[in-house]
């Protein structure tokens, strides 16, 4: 490949676009795919800043999904990028905002980058409509064609989802069970972590071991009804033992 | 120099692994902010996964599968059905540990780890 076929620069882009898109490339993507987890992974332990570990950390993983894909499974990336890119780090950031002052200013929600955002979007859309236009052999089909559904007839019979879901529900299943009661045990115990203190003054000090403030006072006045002899009908239900 | 039809070899991804392995656990012991910590497990966790994936891929069982009246080929899923797994156990570790990172600030005024101290011997 010699770079004078090329006359012009959109050439010599198909010519890039071809060969990253479209043929096999797994070593080129691996050794980028590991500069960026590692380069992401040293910026997490090593930057001051928690909001942009935060922002390095989603990056990481994104970039082990890529990992994920150029060992054959696709399934895993998906599940990597949904529920670490997405969730954990959503987490990580939130409980950076709730205990604000640990950088020791205060986190500002707008910043001047928007010029730059706006450059990085567009070449994210630049980089997917070229996945459109390109389809799996490389080759151009033009962009009247996007709605096409590609034809493959090597198109595997069982795909990784499904596989994955097979033995997820029939020889994984009791796993499958137990890591679900886990994610609800820790659910509930997380809400109780983070529930804290209640915001009625008078509850935060009240003594250990006793009930809610609120309660003995309901029943205080339930005695005081007793006690005038205003709910007749409760008395005889409810024995008090003096 | 690099053939392309040849896959890349699986000792690149443990090597990769247990760099990023070891990325995290310098943060778990150099980093003093609780949430910090937090996110250098979460390497570590992704350097496993890594692990996993990589030698079920390369060194796992791969048999015949007769689907929709075609015989194919598939490699064992275990290794990504055991990386399910930690991802699901991760997610479960991020959320009660942030809560904790949250009732500790709560308590203390700081997720410092020096700060939180009443458990040392």
């Amino acid at each position: 490949m010699t770079l004078d076929v090329y006359q012009s620069l959109w050439s010599y882009l198909d010519w890039v676009a071809r060969n990253l898109f479209g043929a096999a490339q797994p070593h080129l993507w691996f050794w980028a795919l590991s500069v960026v987890i590692l380069a992401s992974g040293i910026g997490v332990v090593t930057t001051r800043n928690l909001v942009h570990a935060a922002m390095l950390l989603a990056l990481c993983f994104v970039g082990v999904a890529g990992i994920f894909i150029l060992l054959n499974s696709e399934f895993l990336a998906a599940v990597q990028v949904l529920v670490y890119a997405g969730g954990v780090v959503t987490l990580i950031i939130f409980a950076i905002m709730l205990s604000e002052s640990i950088t020791g200013r205060k986190i500002v929600a707008h910043n001047r980058q928007s010029v730059a955002a706006l450059g990085v979007a567009l070449m994210m859309a630049i980089v997917m409509v070229a996945i459109l236009l390109y389809n799996q052999e490389g080759y151009y089909v033009g962009p009247w064609r996007w709605w096409v559904t590609p034809q493959r007839n090597d198109f595997p019979a069982i795909s990784n989802a499904q596989l994955i879901g097979r033995s997820l529900m029939s020889t994984y299943t009791l796993a499958f069970w137990i890591a679900s009661v886990i994610l609800a045990i820790a659910m509930i115990g997380a809400l109780i972590l983070a529930r804290g203190e209640s915001d009625i003054p008078e509850e935060r000090d009240r003594p250990p071991g006793t009930c809610s403030m609120r309660f003995q006072r309901m029943r205080s006045s339930s005695h005081e009804h007793h006690a005038r002899g205003d709910l007749k009908h409760d008395t005889a239900e409810s024995e008090e033992p003096e | 120099m690099i053939n392309p039809e040849v896959p890349v070899p699986v000792h690149f991804y443990i090597l990769l692994a247990t760099l990023l392995f070891c990325i995290g656990v310098f943060g778990c012991l150099a980093r003093r902010n609780a949430i910090a910590i937090l996110m250098s497990l979460e390497l570590m966790f992704n350097a496993c996964n890594i692990v996993l994936v990589a030698f079920c891929q390369r060194h796992g069982v791969t048999y015949t599968l007769q689907a929709f009246s075609r015989a194919q080929d598939i490699e064992s899923p275990v290794g990504q059905i055991y990386a399910i797994f930690v991802i699901t156990i991760a997610a479960a570790e991020a959320a009660v540990g942030l809560a904790l990172a949250i009732a500790a600030y709560r308590h203390f005024k700081s997720i410092n780890m020096e700060d939180i101290n009443i458990l040392k011997w």
